[in-house]
């Protein structure tokens, strides 16, 4: 009896720690997102943002790549972002994950987001800094005005 | 009475000359939609913004994967005030779409803009798009929103506060995807 009492004891301790576990671990690997932007009706509107990627000092390393895809919502104009640093760039339209495609480093990324044609458009953007295994680095962003 | 004649004839003929002359440049405007092109009868306004003439225009391609993006380098001369650029998709494919983004990331007049041809194979570009910024580098960038092999024509001018395109415009491509 005694030892059923300890087994099942054990038994939730492991259950409770196998629950915990993913918690914990889709808290790590969660993205950054910027959620619920709007793009408005000129067919020129374009959002700009800065990314700044950095060694967090914590042993994870230096910034290999920005992570970053785009969705948008509705069925109207399709919403592309690129990613451009140092001279370098790549486009992310709906659902493309931008990523190891551009291995520009620690440093400024700037973003910029548009869509296809005339029309108001919303949008998320998912994103981190991640070094060469996927760990996380240091992420900081802002957007420049105006807010299109 | 004869030397009357004479002015009224001549004040004539210059008339005519110049209405000539003002349907000649009408007919052959490169702004504007197809409808305006075709449309030659019809006395339009003028646009806003100039066509940008032949030496401002460049070529490139786009390779198959989604993700492809063609950077010109754009570095403007003195007595800029914007840059402008427009893209026109050559290819036969109908799909994807083909894009152009200005950018101007430097510092304290970070601005962008962003211009998609809505059709391809024809001669109409994308509409005219603007930047603001002053002598120095831009980049304009040309993407599509899915895969699919992509052939374009890039207009690229910096301008001066008069609306004109500066002949010291150089554009380079300084990552071509094709």
């Amino acid at each position: 009896m005694g030892f059923f009492m300890k087994n099942t004891s054990l038994r939730k301790i492991v259950v409770t720690i196998s629950l915990l576990m993913p918690i914990g671990y889709a808290g790590i690997a969660k993205a950054h997102d910027i959620p619920n932007r709007a793009l408005g009706v000129p067919a020129a509107a374009t959002d700009m943002y800065l990314f700044t990627c950095y060694d967090l000092g914590d042993g994870s390393g230096a910034t290999e790549h920005l992570y970053l895809q785009i969705s948008g919502s509705g069925a109207g104009p399709k919403v592309s972002a690129q990613v451009f640093k140092d001279g370098k760039a790549l486009n992310s339209t709906a659902g493309i994950v931008v990523g190891k495609r551009l291995n520009g480093g620690d440093g400024d990324y700037t973003v910029t987001v548009n869509k296809s044609a005339a029309g108001n458009v919303t949008y998320n953007i998912s994103f981190h800094c991640e070094n060469k295994s996927g760990g996380h680095t240091g992420t900081d962003w802002r957007q420049f005005p105006p807010d299109q | 009475m004869k030397t009357t004649s004479l002015k009224n004839k001549i004040a004539a003929v210059l008339l005519l000359v110049i209405a000539g002359h003002a349907g000649f440049a009408s007919a052959f405007s490169m702004v504007g939609s197809k409808t305006i092109i075709r449309n030659t009868a019809v006395v339009t306004p003028p646009p806003s913004t100039p066509p940008l003439s032949s030496e401002f225009s460049h070529t490139g391609a786009l390779g198959p994967d989604a993700w492809v993006t063609d950077v010109w380098t754009v570095d403007c001369p003195a007595n800029t005030v914007h840059l402008d650029t427009q893209v026109n998709d050559n290819s036969p494919a109908a799909a994807p779409l083909l894009s152009v983004q200005a950018i101007n990331i430097r510092g304290g007049n970070e601005n962008a803009a962003n211009s998609t041809d809505p059709s391809n194979g024809d001669e109409a570009p994308s509409p005219l798009v603007s930047i603001t910024g002053s002598a120095g580098r831009f980049f304009v960038l040309v993407d599509k929103t899915s895969a699919g092999s992509k052939i374009y024509t890039v207009n690229i001018a910096c301008k001066n506060s008069a609306n004109e395109a500066l002949a010291g415009t150089k554009a380079t491509l300084t990552q071509d995807d094709n």
